[in-house]
């Protein structure tokens, strides 16, 4: 079994919901005619903090952290170093976003109350628009390639449980749940109600294959004895009831009411949702490391 | 205390920044693991000589840079060992250099508190030679001075402990072995001593029986000579009630039931006799009374009735028997562990019986090798100090006046019991008494009840828990010295490797020390001489005998490389018996005259008792020598708890898993041990391996009672222990 | 690659005396928690008598070394003669290594915060010695070998032993030859 891995867990968690928020920017910035430029100079804001939390954690793993740079060091078959590659450039990506994100909102600042706008001035502020589209873009392409990279590393031969397309979805699904989640928490009134509504139907759909996927892979998992054990640690674990509870069941409910009664006081429930999601995703997972189990010599002493 | 973030952030990047400052690898090299390069110029290599209580006493080499020991090493130039040491040989230096040593004199106030404070050697000395001469003063002898040392150090030169308390006056001294005594008094009233062959010899058998030995554990430098004569085809049997390591190997394993070796033995002769297979010559020239043994066998003794005994099949008996007596030679080799029983001694006489009966006594590649004291003629110049003038000592029965002997296997009975003068004081070196004593709860009573503690040794042990002050010693790598074996014949010396770490000192420097202090305190209060280096002191060991029996004329040759002593591959092959009657005794008279049977016959072996119906076995651990080795860390990895050892039916039966806590107690006290279940030991056996783990309570010897075997006396001058002979009752915890 | 040296380690002589796991220690002076050789006592239920069997296992130095692919500071390197060499110098304690390995062979020494293992003592190897285990094994049950063709074509040289992870994973340089067990009269 292995050990409750807080850096790795907030690493991954963290590095996700960053990741999530600039993805599902790009999303409401391509779907919809405009992303609200308060909500992307929040969300880049709140995204860069959290990626940079993330790789802040991510060093507390390292026994030399002051040597972490080392690690780009062996691209042709490291997943971790390709991880790092990818998240380095993520952040890069970012740091153009921020920039633009500053800018913009000097325009901005400065447009109400004083000249009118002019029509090269529109002009711009499309040519701006598509400009943060594509930045927005790039930076979701490298940090997806990233995050893909993170569960690229747990495809390990020795332990079953991870030897597969698992980690890839479970990373990759913790992305768009709780990035939707939690820029429905920052967008709150800059939002659209269409784009609330479905980013809300996004953080459903990723919380039931969430579920569907677990059942399936739970399933997968008695093909081996270190699967079997894997499966059984969880069964027996009461984190994973509460991480049941708290991470699918909860949010299902509270997504499925919140979609169905438009009347309800969406604020409250929408931070209730992202509150029990993040807790039910960062005690995932805490699981994910404490269930692997290697396959391992297995002797009397 | 609020923080806000950007005091959190920068919070964490010092932590982090701090955390590479002062992380280990920029404390200490961080080089990493590179191995000690012998051939490096400022390498100095020194001959080391183990000085534990093991067969093996192995010749070993050190590699010194700087004055650290960066390694150890096999000695190449030593026969038996061959270049290779066992797993505690290759702990040394983390033995020499743990953290753990006790590195000062420090007194302990109250006993048992904990509470140590360092002090000086001069104060140290001070309170041991006032506490000495207020006893003295008191009770009108040293006498109250009750002297524990046994096996902690083998060196020669370490007897230098009981010459400190000869040099006090006369006091009260723990005399006996626990180890092996029943089995010494069998070959000395058999052969007048015990003298095996050189264990080099068993490439020469045809057939080897291990009766009770564990090679692979306590002797593992004799594997290759017997896989040699293995790889001949000879057959290799043991027979022990425990599957043990060695036992696994075996061609022929046979589980007897414990304490009946020597119905086994009378079984194999009667079939023997039955068969004609008995070596008349050689019986009837070497020995007296052989005619009357093989009348008794022929009386009173039947396959049936071994077979019944030692649940060893009738078939299987006949088999060994057969191929024993007709295999020239065929060697035997008896462990210790099974003359540990109150018929033990007499066991071992029987199956010394049966070699001779096959002639396989003074025969290469046979012999019933037990163990040897032929090279450990040297003079014990350290015991040498007569008592000052004027002291009064203790009148024996025979009207000599000397020291009071109470017996080592005995010792919290016979400490206590002292009441003309009692004992009030006692110095432990070279001994863990409070470990490796039988009834643990009677050993903490009884020091409990002193004046005064004193203990010398390199470790904390639970003795040291019991002082009220303890001396540092140091450790072989840090004196000079000379080691024989009591199993080849090889002899070593032990140079002075590194210098004396901390403020440790060798027990002769510390009586040095104390001579000094006790004869200014009051002059002619102690005759330890006061001057003498570490070798020069070495040099008095040496006389013309030993430097011969080693083809040397100087004890500095010893330096090239250890020498074996000159003396033919098989003992007695010169049929110079050193019993009364210059013969092999089948009958003893000397064992008549001492209460025991004259010749080698069954006695029964203890009842279980219905009580306690559960056989509780403690043979020696593998991770250690006693309470020696296993505390340290490379030990405490590998062999992280003590466990014992329960038969899956015997398990089932009381409701105990794998890895249960299991409670195991008698009347003397209990222990409480992690089970392991497994088939190597019987239903009605249960196994723990005595050791002194780091930081457990864990001691076996809670549940063992001081029973004595049967024979002891004759050349020990006490009898031995049955510590096989232990019957508990099991529990889950 | 010209040749891949690895162990040969016979369960029909060693009787677990762990000499070698100990003379690994004292040749580099290894703290106590990692273990680069450790001597595992096989199951007692996998044979057909009650035995105490063993083998010794450090480094397998494999063909297909998942320490080696998993490391993101290329610390592990392989050698012309097949030695999978860890270099601590380059390590920074990300213990992927330990994770991928599936015998547990390098292993986190918490007072380096690196990863450690067995390099085949590579410097005695070039200097025509034995390794230190090797050198160290009294019953002669370890032995350096050249894992080849010819080897593994010998009658009772096994690639694997019950309750071993299987060598597809690592194709590990390591072969055996299994226990022996004589004949046994048991009471029970």
């Amino acid at each position: 079994m292995g050990d409750w891995e807080w850096p790795l867990i907030l690493f991954t968690v963290l590095g996700q919901i960053a990741i999530g928020i600039i993805l599902m920017l790009w999303y409401l910035d391509r779907e919809v005619d405009q992303l609200d430029a308060k909500l992307f100079k929040q969300g880049v804001l709140v995204s860069g903090v959290l990626l940079a939390l993330a790789l802040l954690a991510s060093l507390f793993h390292l026994g030399h952290p002051e040597a972490a740079y080392r690690s780009l060091a062996h691209l042709s078959s490291s997943w971790l170093s390709r991880e790092i590659l990818f998240f380095l450039l993520t952040f890069l990506a970012w740091i153009y976003l921020f920039w633009q994100s500053r800018h913009l909102t000097i325009i901005r600042t400065l447009g109400p109350g004083a000249t009118p706008i002019t029509t090269a001035e529109i002009a711009a502020g499309k040519q701006q628009s598509a400009n943060h589209s594509l930045g927005l873009g790039i930076t979701s392409i490298l940090g997806l390639l990233g995050i893909a990279s993170s569960a690229m590393i747990y495809v390990l031969p020795r332990v079953p449980a991870w030897n597969n397309v698992g980690p890839v979805l479970f990373f990759l699904l913790t992305t768009g749940l709780l990035g939707a989640l939690v820029t429905l928490v920052l967008g709150g009134k800059l939002l659209q109600t269409v784009q609330k509504k479905r980013l809300l139907q996004w953080s459903l759909g990723c919380t039931i294959l969430s579920l569907l996927l677990y059942v399936v892979y739970g399933s997968m998992l008695n093909g081996s004895a270190e699967g079997t054990a894997s499966l059984n640690f969880l069964l027996n674990s009461p984190l994973f009831w509460i991480r049941a509870l708290v991470g699918w069941l909860a949010p299902l409910l509270l997504l499925v009411s919140i979609l169905k009664k438009p009347q309800l006081d969406k604020t409250t429930l929408i931070l209730t949702v992202t509150l029990l999601a993040v807790l039910g995703e960062v005690l995932g997972r805490a699981l994910f490391y404490l269930s692997a189990t290697g396959i391992h010599i297995t002797a009397l002493f | 205390m609020k923080l806000s973030r950007r005091k959190f952030l920068g919070g964490t990047a010092a932590a982090v920044s701090s955390l590479s400052l002062f992380s280990f690898n920029l404390l200490t090299n961080s080089s990493s693991v590179e191995a000690a390069d012998p051939t490096s110029k400022t390498m100095k290599t020194f001959r080391n000589v183990c000085p534990r209580n093991c067969y093996d006493t192995c010749g070993t080499i050190s590699y010194v840079q700087d004055g650290i020991l960066k390694k150890v090493e096999g000695d190449p130039k030593h026969g038996y060992t061959n270049g290779k040491l066992c797993l505690k040989g290759y702990a040394y230096p983390r033995r020499i250099y743990s953290p753990d040593r006790i590195k000062y004199p420090m007194k302990q106030s109250p006993r048992g508190s904990g509470n140590w404070t360092r002090i000086s050697w001069d104060e140290a000395m001070d309170t041991v030679a006032k506490k000495i001469l207020d006893l003295k003063k008191r009770y009108g002898s040293t006498l109250p001075i009750c002297l524990d040392t046994y096996s902690g150090n083998m060196g020669i030169v370490h007897y230098g402990i009981q010459g400190t308390m000869s040099s006090l006056g006369y006091t009260t001294r723990t005399v006996g072995t626990p180890c092996w005594p029943a089995g010494i008094d069998a070959q000395t009233y058999d052969f007048g001593t015990l003298y095996n062959n050189d264990p080099e010899d068993m490439v020469n058998a045809k057939y080897l029986i291990l009766w009770g030995q564990n090679a692979a554990w306590t002797a593992i430098h004799s594997i290759p000579f017997i896989n040699k004569a293995r790889e001949r085809g000879v057959k290799l049997v043991v027979i022990d009630p425990i599957v043990t390591s060695t036992a696994s190997k075996a061609d022929l394993y046979v589980q007897i039931n414990p304490s009946t070796d020597g119905a086994l033995a009378l079984g194999m002769a009667r079939y023997i006799i039955d068969n004609n297979w008995v070596d008349w010559e050689y019986a009837r020239a070497n020995s007296v009374g052989f005619d009357e043994w093989v009348d008794y066998i022929k009386k009173s003794v039947t396959l049936d009735w071994a077979s019944e005994k030692t649940g060893v099949p009738k078939d299987i008996i006949m088999e060994i028997a057969r191929d024993y007596a007709t295999a020239k030679p065929a060697s035997m080799w008896v462990g210790y562990g099974m003359q540990r029983h109150t018929n033990g001694g007499q066991n071992v006489r029987i199956i010394d019986a049966l070699g001779v009966m096959t002639g396989n006594v003074g025969k290469s590649g046979g012999g019933v090798n037990y163990g040897h004291l032929e090279t450990w003629g040297f003079n014990y110049n350290t015991m040498a100090n007569l008592a000052p003038k004027g002291s009064k000592g203790f009148i024996s029965p025979d009207g000599k006046e000397g020291d009071r002997n109470i017996n080592i296997n005995n010792f919290a009975h016979d400490a206590s019991a002292q009441n003309d003068p009692p004992v009030k004081m006692l110095w432990l070196a070279c001994r863990n008494s409070a470990s490796q004593n039988p009834d643990t709860h009677a050993i903490e009573k009884m020091f409990a009840s002193m004046e005064f503690v004193v203990t010398v040794d390199s470790f904390f042990t639970k003795t040291v828990e019991m002082s009220d002050l303890v001396l540092p010693a140091t450790t072989h790598f840090e004196d000079w010295d000379v080691m024989a074996s009591y199993w080849h014949y090889w002899v070593g010396i032990n140079q002075r490797a590194i210098n004396p770490l901390y403020e440790s000192k060798s027990d002769v420097e510390i009586a040095i020390e104390l001579s000094k202090k006790m004869n200014t305190l009051e002059p002619g209060s102690c005759t330890f001489p006061t001057s003498g280096t570490p070798e020069e002191w070495l040099a008095k060991e040496f006389n013309p005998a030993i430097l011969q029996m080693l083809g040397i004329k100087d004890y500095k040759e010893l330096i090239d490389g250890p020498r074996k002593a000159n003396m033919p591959s098989a003992s007695w092959s010169d049929g110079k018996f050193r019993t009364p009657s210059k013969k092999i005794e089948i009958h003893s008279e000397l064992a008549e005259k001492n209460g025991l049977p004259a010749l080698p016959i069954w006695v029964e072996e203890m009842k279980t008792p219905e009580k306690y119906p559960i056989r509780f076995m403690t043979p020696h651990p593998q991770h250690a020598i006693h309470s020696q080795f296993q505390n340290l860390d490379w030990m405490m990895t590998t062999n992280p708890e003590p466990k014992v050892e329960i038969h899956p039916v015997l398990a089932a039966k009381y409701g105990i898993n794998e890895g249960n806590m299991v409670k195991v107690y008698n009347d003397l006290g209990s222990i409480t041990v992690k089970a392991h279940l497994t088939r190597t030991t019987s239903t009605n056996v249960i196994v723990s391996y005595e050791t002194w783990y780091k930081n457990s309570n864990f001691n076996v010897n809670y549940t063992l009672k001081a029973t004595p075997s049967d024979m002891g006396k004759q050349a020990t001058g006490n009898d031995g222990l049955a510590f096989h002979d232990n019957f508990v009752m099991i529990e889950k915890a | 690659m010209t040749k891949q040296l690895g162990f040969l380690h016979n369960s029909e002589k060693c009787v677990g005396c762990r000499g070698c796991e100990m003379a690994c220690k004292n040749e580099y002076q290894i703290e106590a928690t990692p273990q680069w050789r450790k001597v595992f006592q096989l199951r007692e239920d996998d044979f057909s008598l009650p035995t105490r069997m063993f083998f010794s296992m450090a480094c397998n130095h494999c063909a297909n070394p998942e320490c080696l692919r998993v490391c993101p500071v290329e610390a592990y390197t392989k050698r012309d003669d097949g030695i999978v060499i860890h270099d601590p110098n380059r390590c920074i304690g990300c213990r992927l290594c330990t994770m991928a390995c599936p015998y547990d062979r390098p292993q986190f020494n918490p007072a380096k915060k690196k990863v450690e293992k067995c390099n085949l003592c590579y410097q005695r190897i070039d200097n025509g010695e034995k390794p230190a285990c090797v050198a160290a094994c009294i019953p002669g049950a370890l032995e350096l070998v050249e894992i080849n063709a010819s080897l593994d074509q010998k009658t009772g040289v096994l690639k694997t032993l019950p309750g071993l992870p299987s060598p597809k994973i690592t194709t590990p340089s390591i072969r055996f030859i299994g226990p022996l067990q004589g004949q046994q009269i048991r009471r029970d």
